[in-house]
Order: C-alpha cells, then sequence, then structure tokens
C-alpha cells in the first residue's frame, strides 16, 4: 500500500477558504472586524501617535506630570485596596452566614452603582464639606474633605459595588463540599477560613483589587471634585486639553495610565491560560449549608452590612436632602423643602434626561449586540484573526476611561478616509459618538455574558439547526438569540444603566446639544449647584431603579440583572 | 476511472478519504460506497473514527483529503446546511425553545413549504415514531426515549434519501434500546432510505444491518453483511471485535482447495476466501459454538480433537460457556448448548473441518 502522508488543512489559507463559503459568516466577520478596528485599535493608535517625543520628554522631566501620576497611583491603591476589603467582608457575610435579611442587604451593596459616582463625591461635600451639613452646620466643626482622604471616601464607597460583585461571584463559585469536607477533616472557624476559603477566594479578590484599581486610575469626577490641589492624571489631562488644547501632552498622561492597567491585563491573562483553579466548582450538593461561623461572628456580621447599608443610605440621604431643600434658606441655616427647585431643574434639564435615555439605550444593545456577535464568532467559528478580536473585545475593560475617551476625541473630528474612499463621517459633536464609545466601553460585559451563554448551550443544537438547513445567520436568529435572550436582556440593561451613570468615559466628547444627565451632575456639582446637582441624582437613580423593577416586572423576576 | 454507470450505482460514496486532528491521523484513506435504500452500521471500538466519518458527510467536518460523493453530485465543499443529510444526535440536540411539532417542522419552514404541507408532513412523521400525541410538549417535558423520537422524527421529516445517526440509543436503558433497536429498522425498511447508523455495540450492529462497516484506527478493516462480518472475518481484528473466538496461528499447508495448519500435535483444516500459498502465514478463527466438548475422544477423523483440561464452566442462560487449557497452554472458549450439566476435569474438544475461518495476513 502506497503511504502517503495526509496533513491536516488548517492554517490561514484554509481558514479563509471555509470563510468564503458561508457568505453570511463572512458578512458577520466584516461587521465585526470593521467595529473593533474601526472603534478600538484605530483610537488606540490615533491617541499613541498624537504623543511627540517631546510630550514624553515633559511628562519624565516636569514635576507637575510626575507628581499628579504617582498620586494617582497611590491614591488609586489606597482605595482599592478599601473597596476589596469592605466588600469582601460584605460578600462574605451575606455568603457564609446566617444573618438577616440576605436579600435586601445585597442589593444595598448595588446601590451607589445605580446613580453616576459623582453623587458619591457630592454626598462628602454636603456632608463634610465647606458648608456641609453634618459638619459645619449640625456639629459646628470645619474638617479638610478636599484632597487624598476625600478621594479615597468617594472611590471606596463608589468602586464598592464593582469589588463587591467580583468577590461575591467567587465566593458563591466555591463549593461548599470543598468546605464541608475540610470540616470534616476537623478545620473549623477561623481556621477554616484561613486554609481552606481564603486560599481559594484569593484569585477572585485579587483580581476585583486590580479591577477597582484599574477604574480608580482612569477615575475623573471625584478626583475632580474633592481633590482640590491634589490633582490626580485624569483631571490634569482634562485641565491640559480644555485649558491649553495641548492634545499631544494629555494623549501622552492618558497613556501613562494605560501601562499599569495593560501590564495588569496582560499578566492576568498569562495567567488565566496556565491554569484556573477560580472555578473550583463541583455541583453544590442540595441541602448542604456552611455555617462556618459562631454565632458571636454573626452578630458582628450583621452590625457590618447594616453599617455600610447606613452609610450608603447617608449618601443617598443628604443628595435627596439637597434636592429638595430650599438652597438660600439652607445657606441661612434654616432647612425647608420644597419642590421647586426640584421640578425646576428636571424641566430644565429635560433634554438631558431625552438624550441619556437615547443614547445608554443604543449603547446598551449595541454593547450586547456587537458582544454577541463577537462571543458567537469566536465560540462557534474558525476563522483567520480570531486571536485578536477575542483580546479586542476584552481591551476596552483595560483601558481607562479618560484614555478612551481622548482617544475618540482624537480620531473621529475628520471624515475618515482610506485613500480617496470615505470611510466614516465625522462623528464629534453627534450623537453618534456618545453611543459608540459607551458601548466600546461596555463590550467587554456583553462580550463575556454571551460567552458564557454559549457555553451553556451545547453545540450540536446549533449543530442540528445547520444540519438541517439553516445557514449561520438563520441559525444564530432561529436558535441562538432564542435560546440566550434572558442574558442577552440583562446584559443589556446591565449596559444601560452603566451609560447612564458614566461620566469618565464620555468627559472629552460630550458636547452641549448632546448634553446627558450625568454629565450635568458632575458639572453642576463641580460648579457649587448641589440642590440641582442633586436632584438630577435623584432623578437618575429613580429611573434606573424604575427600569430594574419594569424588568424584573415583565420577565416575572426571571431576569435578574445583578447576579 | 471508472465510468458514469460506478457513480450511479451508490447513493453515497466515500473516496480516498483522510481527515487529521493536529496530528492524529483518525480517518485514512476510507474507501467505500453504499447503495440506496440499505442499512449500513459503523462498527469500531471507541476513538476509532466512526464519528468523524459521519460528520465528514453530514458536512461539519472537511476531509482533509478524498471527496465524497452524494446522489451522484460531488458534495465535500458543499457546506453542511446545503447538504440535505439529515441526522439524529447522540444528545438528541433538541431545541429547547421550541416544542415538538416546531422542532419537527423546522427544517421544513427553513424550505419556506406551503403550511398546509409542513404540517401534514410533520404529522406523518410524528406518527411514524409514535409521538403524535406529545406533539404541544417542549422538549424538557419528554423522557429520554420520547426525546430520541422527536429526534427521529425531525430528521425523517425531511425526506432526504439518507439518514445518519450517531449512536442514537446509547443513552436509553438496556430494555428500551432493544424495543427501539427493532422499531428503527423497521422504519428504515418502510421508508426505504439509506441509514447510516454508528455504534460500538456488535450485537446492535449483527441484528440491525444490512451492510457493516468494521473500523479499527481511522481505517476500514471490513464491509460486509452481518454473516461475513461475523462467520468470514478477514482480519484478526474483525473475528476479535465481532463475538468471541479463538485463535490459532502458524504456517499454512494447501492441501486439495482446504487450508491446514498444526497445532498441539493436531491438524487442522480450515476454509477460506483468500488464496494460500504453502509457507504463507495463516490465522484460524474458531468460534465457541463451533466446537464440540465431550469426555471420550473423538470419532471422526475429520475432525481436529484435542485432550483438554476444563478450567471453568459456567452456566449462562441458554448455553454453557467453558475455558478450557490444552496441552501447548492455549486457552479455548467453548459454548455447548443443550446441555443440562456443567463438566470438570480432563475432556476433549473437536473442531469440524469447515468450522475454521482462515485469515491471512
Ligand atoms: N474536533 C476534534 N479535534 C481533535 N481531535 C478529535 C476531534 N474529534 C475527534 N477527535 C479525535 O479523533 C478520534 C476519533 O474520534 P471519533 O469521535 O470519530 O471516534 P468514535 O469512533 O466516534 O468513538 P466513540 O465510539 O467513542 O464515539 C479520537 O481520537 C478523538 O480524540
Ligand atoms: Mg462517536
Amino acid at each position: 500500500m502506497v503511504q502517503t502522508q495526509v496533513k491536516e488543512r488548517k492554517g490561514f489559507l484554509n481558514q479563509a477558504r471555509n470563510v468564503l463559503s458561508d457568505p453570511s459568516l463572512l458578512i458577520m466577520l466584516a461587521i465585526a472586524f470593521a467595529f473593533v478596528g474601526l472603534f478600538i485599535i484605530y483610537p488606540l493608535a490615533k491617541l499613541m501617535a498624537n504623543t511627540t517625543l517631546e510630550t514624553w520628554r515633559n511628562f519624565f522631566t516636569k514635576m507637575a506630570y510626575r507628581r499628579a501620576y504617582a498620586r494617582t497611583v497611590y491614591s488609586s491603591l489606597l482605595s482599592a485596596f478599601t473597596a476589596t476589603a469592605l466588600a469582601f467582608l460584605y460578600a462574605y457575610s451575606i455568603e457564609y452566614t446566617e444573618i438577616k435579611f440576605k436579600k435586601f442587604f445585597r442589593f444595598i451593596a448595588f446601590l451607589p452603582m445605580l446613580a453616576p459616582s459623582s453623587m458619591t463625591g457630592m454626598a462628602l461635600i454636603m456632608l463634610f464639606g465647606r458648608n456641609g451639613l453634618l459638619t459645619t452646620k449640625l456639629i459646628g466643626v470645619e474638617v479638610e474633605i478636599y484632597g487624598l482622604p476625600g478621594i479615597w471616601l468617594a472611590q471606596t464607597i463608589a468602586f464598592f459595588p464593582m469589588a463587591f460583585v467580583a468577590i461575591s461571584a467567587v465566593l458563591r463559585a466555591i463549593s461548599p463540599n470543598i468546605e464541608i469536607a475540610a470540616q470534616n477533616l476537623g478545620a473549623k472557624g477561623t481556621e477554616l477560613f484561613r486554609t481552606v476559603t481564603l486560599p481559594l477566594a484569593a484569585p477572585g479578590v485579587l483580581s476585583a483589587f486590580l479591577l477597582v484599581f484599574i477604574n480608580a486610575m482612569s477615575d475623573f469626577a471625584n478626583p475632580k471634585l474633592l481633590g482640590g490641589l491634589f490633582v490626580t492624571s485624569p483631571v490634569q489631562a482634562y485641565g491640559v486639553v480644555t485649558g491649553d488644547a495641548d492634545f499631544g501632552m494629555a494623549a501622552t498622561i492618558s497613556a501613562m495610565l494605560l501601562i499599569p492597567s495593560l501590564a495588569i491585563f496582560l499578566i492576568q491573562a498569562y495567567i488565566m491560560s496556565k491554569k484556573s483553579y477560580v472555578t473550583v466548582t463541583g455541583k453544590p450538593v442540595a441541602g448542604l449549608k456552611r455555617i462556618t461561623m459562631g454565632k458571636g461572628a454573626e452578630i458582628v456580621s450583621q452590625v457590618y452590612v447594616f453599617l455600610v447599608a447606613a452609610l450608603f443610605f447617608m449618601v443617598i440621604g443628604i443628595v435627596a436632602f439637597f434636592a429638595f431643600a430650599d438652597p438660600k434658606a439652607y445657606y441661612l441655616g434654616k432647612f425647608v423643602f420644597t419642590l421647586k427647585g426640584f421640578t425646576e431643574t428636571m424641566t430644565f434639564n429635560a433634554y438631558t434626561f431625552r438624550n441619556s435615555a437615547i443614547i445608554a439605550t443604543a449603547a446598551g444593545i449595541l454593547a450586547s449586540v456587537v458582544g454577541l456577535l463577537l462571543a458567537f464568532l469566536n465560540s462557534r467559528k474558525d476563522f483567520p484573526g480570531k486571536k485578536i478580536l477575542d483580546f479586542s473585545a476584552i481591551l476596552p475593560n483595560t483601558l481607562p476611561a479618560t484614555f478612551l475617551s481622548l482617544a475618540f476625541l482624537l480620531s473621529f473630528q475628520r471624515m475618515l478616509t482610506l485613500g480617496p474612499i470615505p470611510i466614516l463621517p465625522k462623528l464629534t459633536k453627534t450623537i453618534f459618538i456618545m453611543i459608540i464609545i459607551q458601548a466600546v466601553r461596555q463590550l467587554p460585559i456583553g462580550y463575556r455574558n454571551a460567552l458564557s451563554g454559549f457555553k451553556q448551550i451545547d453545540k450540536s443544537i446549533e449543530e442540528a439547526a445547520t444540519n438541517l438547513g439553516a445557514n449561520v445567520g438563520k441559525t444564530i436568529s432561529s436558535i441562538v438569540l432564542p435560546m440566550l435572550r434572558p442574558a442577552f436582556i440583562s446584559s443589556a440593561v446591565y449596559n444601560f444603566i452603566s451609560a447612564m451613570i458614566a461620566v469618565s468615559v464620555i468627559i472629552f466628547v460630550v458636547t452641549p446639544q448632546w448634553n446627558v444627565a450625568s454629565i450635568v451632575v458632575y458639572s453642576r456639582a463641580d460648579s457649587g449647584y448641589y440642590s440641582e446637582a442633586g436632584a438630577m441624582s435623584i432623578a437618575i437613580m429613580a429611573i434606573i431603579l424604575g427600569t430594574l423593577w419594569l424588568v424584573n416586572f415583565l420577565s416575572r423576576g426571571r431576569i435578574k440583572v445583578f447576579d | 476511472m471508472q465510468g458514469v454507470a460506478h457513480v450511479n450505482k451508490y447513493l453515497i460514496e466515500l473516496k480516498g478519504i483522510h481527515k487529521v486532528f493536529g496530528t492524529n491521523a483518525v480517518l485514512n484513506d476510507i474507501n467505500v460506497g453504499f447503495e440506496e435504500g440499505c442499512f449500513v452500521t459503523f462498527l469500531g471500538p471507541s476513538g476509532c473514527g466512526k464519528t468523524t466519518l459521519l460528520r465528514t458527510i453530514a458536512g461539519f467536518y472537511r476531509p482533509d483529503g478524498g471527496e465524497v460523493w452524494i446522489d451522484g453530485k460531488r458534495v465535500d465543499m458543499l457546506p453542511a446546511h446545503k447538504r440535505n443529510t439529515p441526522m439524529v444526535f447522540q444528545e438528541y440536540a433538541l431545541f429547547p425553545h421550541l416544542n415538538v411539532f416546531d422542532n419537527v417542522a423546522y427544517g421544513l419552514r427553513l424550505q419556506k413549504l406551503p403550511r398546509k404541507e409542513i404540517e401534514s408532513r410533520v404529522r406523518e412523521a410524528l406518527d411514524l415514531t409514535n409521538m403524535a400525541q406529545f406533539k404541544d410538549r417542549s422538549p424538557n417535558q419528554l423522557s429520554g426515549g420520547q426525546q430520541q423520537r422527536v429526534a427521529i422524527a425531525r430528521a425523517i421529516v425531511m425526506q432526504s434519501k439518507i439518514l445518519l445517526l450517531d449512536e442514537p440509543l446509547s443513552n436509553l436503558d438496556a430494555k428500551l434500546r432493544e424495543s427501539v433497536r427493532v422499531e428503527l429498522r423497521m422504519l428504515q425498511r418502510q421508508l426505504n432510505r439509506t441509514f447510516i447508523y454508528v455504534t460500538h455495540d456488535q450485537s446492535e450492529a449483527l441484528a440491525m444491518s444490512d451492510v457493516i462497516v468494521v473500523f479499527n484506527k481511522g481505517r476500514i478493516e471490513q464491509v460486509g453483511s452481518p454473516m461475513e462480518v461475523y462467520f468470514k472475518p478477514v482480519t484478526k481484528f474483525v473475528a476479535d471485535f465481532i463475538g468471541v473466538s479463538n485463535f490459532i496461528e502458524g504456517k499454512a499447508r494447501v492441501k486439495d482447495g482446504s487450508v491446514m495448519l498444526e497445532h498441539a500435535g493436531r491438524s487442522f483444516s480450515g476454509l477460506t476466501t483468500s488464496d494460500f500459498k504453502d509457507g504463507d502465514h495463516a490465522i484460524f478463527s474458531i468460534r465457541p459454538e463451533s466446537i464440540t466438548l465431550g469426555k471420550s475422544e473423538c470419532t471422526f477423523d475429520s475432525q481436529a480433537c484435542l485432550p483438554v483440561r476444563i478450567l471453568q464452566g459456567m452456566f449462562i442462560g441458554e448455553k454453557v460457556r467453558y475455558v478450557v487449557k490444552d496441552q501447548v497452554g492455549m486457552d479455548w472458549v467453548i459454548d455447548q448448548h443443550d446441555t443440562q450439566e456443567v463438566l470438570t476435569g480432563d475432556a476433549y474438544i473437536s473442531i469440524p473441518p469447515d468450522k475454521a475461518h482462515v485469515i491471512k495476513e
């Protein structure tokens, strides 16, 4: 018999040929690569191209830039540390003890996420600022909230939900079986915690810490409101753009913000590819409960979650107070409540709510659609450039929000052409740039959600559709979409909420015509109009809570946005 | 090259199929054709490439070498959704968000058939599979066996000349498996379509098939009817894989058209389909039920007779199975039907001349 060595058909040409034989796949790939190329890779490159040798030299020689950078790093480290530690204790109390009202406290953990983060900073000013209710008016002392303490406290509260989500997911993923096995072997109380729970949760806690750190690094609104003379890099970059129109310098500052997050991202990706013991699961056995705490520790937990909840309510409470208190009377030391200010603010800013609603809805849907598309391609199809697509889809999570914002401003000021062919009209000052940048920012969430959705669908179900004559497009519309609908809706709603409260990511591209409610909160607070800013915050929160309620009502509780 | 006539003979023809995953050659030069209306079984041990070949026919894999022809057309470049090769998946793969009726109607709706026609064809398929009363249920309200039927209905409703089935019974319990087996075979006869059925269960293959294709490590060992592969295996692997067999090996002597072999000082003769010369290496495959075991020496000269020691005798329902050792230390497996007692101690086995099947390797 003649032995010919047959090789596997693979590599670029074969993949390309497979792609070409399916037009609907080809179209989807074209859309995916166009989106990623135009709105992720190109802006990144464009921003880098705006830096010059001189701006880099400036950055490293001028004290102001280096100092701001150092301050950004250490204030972010502090905030990340406290937010993660507090969130860990909170999540642990909820997942590991028999405290009362778990559901309620779980929901409370998300509260700071349901309003623009500047609400927290504003609340601190209202409580402890020059004219603060708690300090100046009620107690009669003055504390210095501006500077590092203010930023630290505000970011700790504002980023608490982000850390909580990550940590509670990890704690839930640890199988009670393991702990029960350990208890069975004689480990108890703190020993169990130290030898089993903590090591298993450590990777998740670390990644929560890094996530908060990255986000704190690029946070704009709170450092701007509370920083005072303590200037951080994003605030500085904003000043450089609005004051001196020095885009090159701002680009350099932003690029420096990217370095730590990119390093973290790459290291994490490397570790993930090596091993993943974050996903130590095993099926939770029904009826098994882990009770790893004594009565005393449980009371402490209950008190702790109560105190955190009280803090959050205080933040919201003071903002509501300012939203409905008459500012003139307050200045004179009297508390008069009226709806007049609130209604005036609402009327005057109605268009920003309309804009917010349009932009956040469109961005929420766009991010989920593109995320779904990319997840489908990545988990189900073979094509050239797959790795690039995957990398680009999670990259926006790593890009500092202010970096992305500046990159978009620099990239889409003019019509884009490829040689003589126009490919994209000028986007700045249009609603599209607002929608697209928010969608890009949220893309990793939509993508990850969809990916995990696909993992849960047996591949053979889609193959069965193909086998019965459905092409790729038809398979998606008739099989994949209906099956992923709950995941899709919850990610779209989540993205909608994030877009409603975003400030940092749109700070460079927002224009008066397309101004949005979350920006008004920040800008009014920055100008000292706390009543208006408070009213706007309360209204945004109401809209978000209303949306959550509506989703819950329409899906009869089946679609959970936060879980 | 064979002409057009050759192409028309087979409904499905595989020519020199190769499939490689990484460095793992999973299918190696597969050449075989199947006629219309046949019940074909792909049989082989786990991991030998049966599923891979079936999926290559369905278009989920593109072969790395060779051609797939269906109904006179070359299809290996055609994407899976254009092949009309309906398949029953091992995991059933029903669409969980559609009810039974819509699951079965799915493929017809894609063809944009008129509503009336879809309805009547779905009804017909559900009747054939006895699932008509469940048409409004959702898949998760069905038992495994019922889901299986829906999966079959969803495939046969396509009215393709071909139906591919990948171990469709493996998730059912043993009892149910046997009855569904019979039903499937009847369904195939009734529809007169070509079924390609993947299994690693040799008794299933023997019971159902017109043609069995025996695979081993990505190659075809033998293609033949159940009788052929059972009684006339062409390789030791086939003889060993299908049923139980005893093997003796050695240099062949050819005498009067039959092949002779020395074992334990006795001369064995056997029948073969291959050509033998003196001195060729021959393997004799002797089925346990072809051997008789007795307390006295054999009476016929034509039979090979060996003194043995009985190691073990087991009563297993319709027969007694013995394991015995001959004088050169080889173990034999022997089945005795119609017996009321289990023998022990020393005994003799005798093998009639035409019962040994000779394999050339
Ligand atoms: N997609 C794939 N990528 C890489 N290797 C594969 C793939 N599919 C199958 N293989 C390998 O090819 C070989 C044959 O697999 P195949 O599924 O065809 O076996 P099988 O005969 O159907 O076995 P079983 O009876 O267990 O289903 C196995 O070694 C398997 O590991
Ligand atoms: Mg298989």
